[in-house]
């Protein structure tokens, strides 16, 4: 069981930590683009989506790892003041809703993802890329959540039938 | 069911879920699906999803984590100290000038960085031990940094004026220098509070020593050139905007590669500090998103059952007059902020408040800088007061909750007089934007 969470953790963190390098490369594309406008007439077709393709990965397929890192913002006045058992017997009970949205929305996201594939459909605009695959980062995004709210639930059940943390 | 019940319901629900401390995100989220499955066909969960997936490539958006990363570059790359330095050599000499330092060097970091937690926590590290060596009252040391750092939100660039205009659809060139004067007026209020609280208890702010504040004139302004990086990377990211080269995203990228520029000028750039800024952008924008989702959801069922016309009727049969509406729409605002953040507020609010200003006459930039000045309420208004929190992160560990939230209380009067001016004066808010870009 441990080995299964640590994977869990393991690829929610590789997976955020590998978005970071994508700041920086919508920071050059942007300074490139404002160079070449600007200065040579020359926009490029490709600078608006890709920036904007990057940053819908940043958001989406680090979400999971915000959530391993416990960064989602709660209300947290009554929370605090619960000792950790009740704080764990509380979370297994919202955990029942954080999984009817995750998992309804997964359900959806697949539909949609997959009528996408189909088509390869792409963003019909001067450039064209595939938008397909930002559909499927999307999916993935819901799933890495999913594993990561449940691998918080299991380590919560752990702790309340043992007493100790796993 | 009628609409008024599952009105009463969701907001019921989404307290109760926000309560037990499920995060925001995923209370919205749940209500939404619970609301959509129970109201509408399994196929109205398709134009959810569409709502999500087009808000995660919309393009105003990106400039959340570009400033996000621009902050965190900024944080650590030494400008905070030596802005603090440059300020406070000229206010060292008077009582209190350390706090008085603060304020405007977090004036003047606000034009470069738009999220409050970068300000506070950067602002924490450098001023709050100073002033404690220094023997400063705990109280002014505390409110001075945690309601300094809130300017970020009204001097451009601003996070919340780019979330603002993107749900309102409007310009966010205007509402950037729609903030600029409100924030120097806030800053000045914060200003001679302090002077005014160091006149009535000299013992709360000692004087500096007199080698400190005998530093002959030349050296002081030698300290100057320490300031002409920061004036050059805030004119470069606002300059770029208004001259038309680039959009605030756009500016937002530029910020960050002036950021990295500026750290590698102090000696400060190097890995580590990036790959850290580099992650802490990935996890707030992500929390940050995630949020946004999840009032995508709320917001698309809500609409379709037939909430928003609902709200809307019921506001107007209120029959409060223009003003009398305008008021009321603050007062929730004020309510919601003691619980929760701007962003749950602005996704959950904007939409259905916007439409009956506008249909009242009152104007797009001045609702929103109005938004951003109760916002700024928000940050301080306990038991949910954002700046509070950041400010505690930083603190010894001695400094309780209670002690910082009553170290901002001053500055939470302050700000509602300011919110009370900002309203009632429209000109204050639009004055720079007509003369610069409404021509």
């Amino acid at each position: 069981m441990k080995k299964i969470l640590a994977l869990v953790d393991g690829s929610s963190t590789w997976i955020g930590k590998a978005m970071g390098i994508l700041g920086l490369f919508v920071a050059v594309v942007i300074a490139y683009e404002i160079l070449m406008r600007t200065f040579f007439s020359r926009p490029t077709v490709w600078a608006s989506e890709s920036t904007v393709f990057a940053c819908g990965l940043i958001y989406l397929l680090g979400g999971a790892w915000a959530l391993q890192e416990d960064k989602h913002v709660r209300i947290d006045m009554l929370y605090n003041k619960l000792s950790p058992q009740r704080q764990a017997l509380v979370d297994c009970f919202t955990y029942l809703f954080f999984s009817l949205y995750i998992l309804v929305m997964l359900k959806a996201t697949w539909i949609y993802m997959a009528e996408s594939v189909q088509l390869r459909e792409s963003t019909t605009s001067a450039w064209d890329p595939p938008i397909y695959p930002m559909k499927i980062a999307m999916t993935l995004s819901l799933i890495l959540l999913f594993l990561q709210g449940t691998a918080r639930m299991i380590r919560n059940v752990y702790f309340l039938m043992k007493g100790k943390p796993l | 069911m009628s609409i008024e019940l599952i009105s009463i319901l969701i907001v019921v629900a989404m307290l109760v879920l926000m309560a037990l401390g499920l995060p925001l995100a995923w209370s919205i989220g749940a209500v939404a699906v619970a609301l959509t499955l129970y109201l509408f066909e399994p196929g109205v969960l398709m134009m959810l999803v569409a709502r999500v997936f087009d808000m995660s490539l919309n393009y105003t958006l990106m400039a959340v984590p570009l400033f996000v990363l621009m902050a965190g570059i900024l944080q650590r790359s030494g400008v905070a100290e030596d802005l603090f330095d440059a300020v406070h050599v000229w206010a060292g000499g008077l009582r209190g000038g350390l706090a008085i330092g603060t304020i405007i060097a977090n004036a003047i970091m606000a034009s470069m960085v738009g999220i409050i937690g970068a300000e506070i926590v950067t602002f924490g590290l450098i001023a709050l031990p100073q002033m404690l060596a220094r023997k400063y009252d705990d109280k002014l040391a505390l409110g001075s940094i945690a309601a300094g750092g809130g300017l970020a939100t009204l001097i451009p660039p601003s996070v919340v004026f780019i979330v603002y205009g993107m749900v309102a659809g409007c310009s966010v060139g205007e509402l950037f220098l729609g903030g600029v004067l409100p924030g120097l007026i806030l800053a000045a209020l914060f200003i001679g509070y302090v002077v005014w609280h160091c006149w009535r208890n000299p013992e709360a702010a000692p004087i500096a020593a007199a080698k400190e504040r005998n530093i002959p004139w030349r050296k002081k302004l030698a300290m100057q050139k320490n300031l002409a990086a920061p004036v050059c990377l805030a004119t470069g990211v606002l300059g770029s905007m208004y001259l038309g080269i680039a959009t605030p995203s756009e500016a937002a990228g530029v910020g960050v590669l002036g950021a990295m520029g500026t750290a590698i000028l102090n000696r400060r750039f190097n890995w580590p500090m990036l790959r850290d800024s580099l992650y802490e952008m990935v996890k707030i924008s992500a929390m940050l998103s995630w949020l946004f989702f999840a009032a995508q959801t709320i917001i698309g069922a809500y609409t379709l059952a037939g909430g928003t016309t609902f709200v809307q009727n019921s506001l107007k049969a209120m029959d409060l007059g223009p003003w009398g509406t305008i008021v009321f729409m603050q007062v929730i605002w004020i309510f919601l902020g003691c619980f929760i953040d701007w962003i749950g507020i602005l996704f959950l609010t904007v939409p259905l408040f916007l439409p009956i200003a506008l249909g009242m006459g009152f104007d797009n930039v001045w609702f929103g800088v109005v938004f951003c000045m109760n916002m700024h309420i928000g940050y301080l208004s306990p038991p949910f007061a954002p700046s509070a929190f950041y400010m505690k992160s930083v603190s010894p560990p001695h400094v309780t909750m209670a002690q910082i939230y009553i170290a901002t209380l001053p500055y939470l009067w302050l700000t509602i007089v300011a919110t009370i001016v900002v309203t009632a004066w429209p000109g204050l808010s639009l004055w720079l934007p007509q003369l610069l870009l409404r021509h």
